[in-house]
C-alpha cells in the first residue's frame, strides 16, 4: 500500500479511469445503495473480481474531465472491517474486495483504486468510527457525507470543507435523493483518482466524536424538527414495539404480507399459464408433432412455463420484504422475535432469510451473508429449506381441492395453514436440534441499529425487484427448464424389455408410452418401500421430477395421467386422481395418500438450486448432502408416519 | 443492583486458553439492570476482543452515552439510542458485559 502510484499519461488516449475501480463503502442504513443507485442510474450488473466468491454490484459510470469511464463497486454495508468474522460475512467480502484491490493497485503502472466512504451525516460520529479504520488501509479515500436534507430539516447542517480540513481527505456533502448528488460524486471520484494517493494521518488519528461535534453545528435557530423527527419515530415504536400490541402487528404484517401473494399473484400467474399454452399449441404443430415437437413443447416449453408462473410470487414477497427493510420496519421484527429465535439457537436477524424462504430458499440462502456469526449462518442455511417456498403451493392446492373439496373451504384453509405452520415449526425442532448436535454453541449476542422510520424510493425497490427476478429466473430458473427436459426423456424413452401392459389396451397412447419407459420402470422398482407411504410408482415418477425441481410435481402427475399442460386448470387431473382405481376397484389415493404425501413434500429439499446455491455459500458439499440427506430421510418418516395414522383413523 | 460495590472476578473462557479476568462491572452495575428511561455512560466492555471491536465500531464504546428506550419481554434485548446519534436492539446478555455509570 505505497500509494505511490502516478496516474498513467495523458494526451496518448490513455484515460485516468481505464481500468479503475471505486468502490462505495459505508455503514448499513447509511444512505449508500440509494446514492449508488443516483450515480449509477440504477444500472448495475454482478461484477467479477478475482478473489470475491460472493457477487458485488458493479456498474460502469463516465467521470468529468475526460478522465473516461470508471467501474463503480457496491460493496456491502458493514460497520467495521477489522472484526470480521468470517470472510464469506458482508464485512469479510467487503475486507477481502478492499485488500484485493489496494494490492493490485499498488503494482506500479497499475490503474489506480479509490473508496469512496458515504456517511449519514445524522449520524456522523458513529460513520466516522469506520473511516478511520479505512484510513489506514485504502490509499485513496473520499467522504460523501448524504442526508444533508434530513439535517437541514433538523436544523442543522455539516461543515464539509472543515470536515476535509480537519481529516486531510476530500469530502463532498449531498442529499442522495436530490440528482446534483451524482456529479459531486463524479467529480470526487475523478479527483481521487486523478491526484496523487493522500496522506491519511490526521483522519487515522482523529477522535470521531470531538470530529463530528465541530464539524455538524446548531443552525441559527434551532429548530425542534430532530426532536420532531424522533417524536415520529418514537411514537411508531410505542406501539410496533409495545410487549403486547407489537408482536400482534407483526404477525398481522407477516400475514397480510403472505395474502398478498395468494391474492395478487395467482390472476398473473393464470395469465402467463395461458400465455405459455398458447406458445406450445402454436409451435407444436410447426415441428411436425413428433418425438421432437413433444420436446420442445412438454419438456422446454412446459419447464419455461413453469418458471414464469412462479415469477408473480416471487415479485410480490420481493418488494413486500423490500417495503418492510427500506421502511425500517424488519429491524423492529428482528428486535421482536430475537429471544424467540435464541431458544432455537437462531439469532433475530434469522428473521430476514427465513421470511425470504417463505418465497424462494435460493435468494434466502444469499441474504444469510447479513449474519456475522458463521455458525447461526449455517444453521440458518441448514433449516431454511424447510420453510414453505412458494414451490410448494400447486403440489399443495392440488392435493387439497382433490381430497378435501368435500370438506368445505374452511378445512381446505385449515390444512393450507397447518402446512405454512408444519414448515415453520420443523424448522425450528430442527435448528434446536441442529444446535445441541451438529452446530454447536450460542450466535454471537444481537446488536441490531434500528433506523429511523423512513419512506421507502420507489427506483430503489423497482432495482431491488429486478435484481430479484434476474437472480430468480437465473438460478432457479436454469434449473427447472434442465430438470423439466431430464424428466421428459425419463417419460418418453421406453424401458428396454418393458412389456406390454394388456389392461391398457384402450388407454390412450401417452398413457402407454408413460407406462413403459425409464421413469415408470424406475417408480415400479422402488414400489415395495414407498408403498408404506401410500406412494405407488406414478407418485413416485412424480417425486423423481420433483427431486430436481418440486415446481414440476404436478405437470408430471399430469403426463402420467395422459393430460397435456396441467398449468392453472387442475380440475381434469383432480377428477383422474379421484376416479383412479387399484386392480382390485378400492380408490387408488385417499386422504391419507394426500396427507402422506403432503407431509412428504413439507420435508424433502426437492429443489437442486437450493442444494447448488448451498454448495456455493458453503463452498463444500458436506452441507448441501446433509441437508438433502436429512431432509428426505424425515420426509420419508413422516409420509409413513402419517398415512399409517390418518389410515387407522379413517378406519 | 447486582453489580455491588464489590469487583466480581470471571473465568472468561477463551479458545486457546482460560483466564481470570478481573471485571469492571463493580463501578455502578451493567446495562441490562438499567431501568428503561434511565441514561447512563458505558464505562467498561467485557468479552473476546474482536467482538468489543466490533462492539465499538457499532457506536457502543467506553466514553458513549446510552439512553435505554425500552427493554422487550421475556428477557429480550434492550432497546438503547446513543449519544453519537442512533439507536440499537442490544441483546440482555450483552448487556450484561456493559459497564455504566449513572
Amino acid at each position: 500500500m505505497s500509494g505511490a502510484h502516478h496516474p498513467r499519461s495523458d494526451g496518448r488516449g490513455a484515460k485516468v479511469a481505464d481500468g479503475a475501480v471505486v468502490a462505495l463503502v459505508g455503514r448499513p442504513n447509511a444512505g449508500k445503495s440509494s446514492l449508488y443507485n443516483r450515480v449509477t442510474d440504477g444500472d448495475a450488473r454482478v461484477g467479477n473480481f478475482p478473489g470475491i466468491t460472493v457477487e458485488v454490484l458493479e456498474a460502469e459510470a463516465e467521470l468529468p474531465d475526460d478522465c473516461g469511464a470508471v467501474r463503480f463497486v457496491d460493496l456491502p454495508g458493514i460497520y467495521s472491517l477489522e472484526s470480521a468474522a468470517d470472510a464469506d460475512t458482508d464485512e469479510g467480502t467487503a475486507r477481502a474486495f478492499i485488500e484485493g484491490r489496494e494490492k493490485a493497485a499498488s503494482v506500479s503502472d497499475a490503474p489506480p483504486f479509490a473508496v469512496v466512504q458515504v456517511l449519514d451525516a445524522t449520524r456522523l460520529a458513529l460513520s466516522l468510527r469506520l473511516t478511520r479504520e479505512l484510513a489506514s488501509r485504502v490509499s485513496r479515500l473520499g467522504l460523501v457525507v448524504t442526508q444533508a436534507d434530513v439535517l437541514d430539516r433538523e436544523g442543522q447542517r455539516c461543515d464539509g470543507e472543515l470536515l476535509s480540513k480537519l481529516l486531510g481527505v476530500p469530502v463532498v456533502v449531498v442529499s442522495a435523493r436530490d440528482p446534483s448528488s451524482k456529479p459531486a460524486v463524479l467529480a470526487l471520484s475523478a479527483r481521487l483518482l486523478r491526484e496523487p494517493a493522500t496522506p491519511r494521518d490526521a483522519a487515522r488519528a482523529m477522535d470521531p466524536d470531538a470530529v463530528a461535534k465541530r464539524v455538524v453545528t446548531e443552525k441559527t435557530s434551532v429548530a425542534d424538527e430532530e426532536r420532531a423527527r424522533r417524536a415520529r419515530t418514537e411514537k411508531i415504536d410505542r406501539i410496533a414495539l409495545h410487549p403486547v400490541l407489537g408482536p400482534v402487528l407483526f404477525l398481522a404484517a407477516m400475514s397480510a404480507t403472505f395474502a398478498a401473494v395468494f391474492l395478487v399473484a395467482e390472476p398473473v400467474s393464470s395469465l402467463i399459464d395461458g400465455a405459455t399454452k398458447w406458445l406450445g399449441s402454436k409451435l407444436g404443430p410447426r415441428l411436425g408433432g413428433g418425438y421432437v415437437a413433444s420436446f420442445v413443447n412438454d419438456g422446454l416449453i412446459g419447464g419455461a412455463g413453469t418458471v414464469l408462473a412462479f415469477l408473480p410470487q416471487i415479485v410480490v414477497l420481493t418488494v413486500a420484504l423490500e417495503l418492510l427493510d427500506a421502511s425500517g420496519y424488519l429491524a423492529r421484527g428482528v428486535f421482536l422475535v430475537d429471544r424467540l429465535f435464541r431458544k432455537m439457537g437462531l439469532g433475530g436477524k434469522a428473521l430476514v432469510p427465513l421470511l425470504t424462504a417463505h418465497a424462494c430458499a435460493v435468494p434466502a440462502i444469499r441474504a444469510t451473508r447479513i449474519l456475522r456469526d458463521p455458525r447461526e449462518r449455517l444453521l440458518t442455511l441448514l433449516v431454511l429449506p424447510l420453510m414453505t417456498c412458494s414451490a410448494r403451493l400447486p403440489t399443495y392446492s392440488l392435493l387439497i381441492s382433490t381430497f378435501f373439496a368435500h370438506r368445505g373451504p374452511l378445512v381446505q384453509s385449515l390444512v393450507f395453514v397447518g402446512l405454512y405452520g408444519a414448515g415453520i415449526f420443523s424448522g425450528a425442532v430442527a435448528s434446536a436440534v441442529l444446535q445441541k448436535t451438529t452446530v454447536r454453541g450460542r450466535p454471537l449476542p444481537l446488536v441490531l441499529e434500528m433506523p429511523a422510520y423512513r419512506a421507502p424510493e420507489a427506483a430503489f425497490l423497482r432495482k431491488a425487484t429486478a435484481r430479484g427476478v434476474r437472480g430468480f429466473l437465473g438460478d432457479v430458473g436454469t434449473t427447472i427448464v434442465i430438470a423439466s427436459a431430464a424428466l421428459w426423456v425419463l417419460l418418453n424413452v421406453p424401458m428396454p424389455g418393458a412389456r406390454h401392459d394388456p389392461s391398457l389396451a384402450n388407454a390412450p397412447a401417452a398413457v402407454v408410452r408413460v407406462n413403459r419407459s425409464v421413469a415408470a420402470s424406475l417408480g415400479r422398482s422402488i414400489e415395495p418401500v414407498t408403498r408404506h407411504a401410500g406412494f405407488d410408482w406414478r407418485i413416485n415418477v412424480g417425486l423423481f421430477g420433483s427431486f430436481g425441481a418440486r415446481e414440476l410435481m404436478v405437470g408430471t402427475l399430469g403426463v402420467i395421467y395422459g393430460l397435456e399442460d396441467v398449468g392453472d386448470d387442475q380440475t381434469p387431473l383432480r377428477a383422474q386422481l379421484r376416479a383412479a382405481r387399484t386392480a382390485d376397484g378400492k380408490p387408488r389415493y385417499t386422504t391419507s395418500t394426500a396427507l402422506a404425501l403432503m407431509a412428504f413434500f413439507v420435508f424433502a429439499c426437492q429443489c437442486m438450486s437450493t442444494v447448488a446455491a448451498l454448495w456455493r455459500e458453503t463452498r463444500s458439499w458436506r452441507w448441501p448432502l446433509f441437508v438433502l440427506g436429512y431432509t428426505y430421510a424425515l420426509a420419508f418418516v413422516a409420509a409413513v408416519i402419517v398415512y399409517n395414522v390418518a389410515g387407522w383413523l379413517t378406519g | 443492583m447486582l453489580g455491588s460495590e464489590r469487583a466480581r472476578y470471571e473465568l472468561v473462557e477463551n479458545d486457546s486458553q482460560c483466564r481470570i479476568m478481573l471485571s469492571v462491572m463493580a463501578l455502578s452495575g451493567t446495562l441490562d439492570h438499567t431501568a428503561a428511561g434511565a441514561e447512563v455512560t458505558i464505562r467498561a466492555l467485557e468479552g473476546d476482543e474482536r467482538e468489543l471491536a466490533w462492539l465499538r465500531a457499532i457506536g457502543l464504546f467506553e466514553g458513549q452515552r446510552v439512553r435505554v428506550l425500552r427493554r422487550a419481554s421475556f428477557g429480550g434485548p434492550l432497546h438503547v439510542r446513543v449519544a453519537s446519534g442512533g439507536e440499537f436492539a442490544v441483546d440482555r446478555t450483552l448487556a450484561g458485559h456493559i459497564g455504566v455509570e449513572a
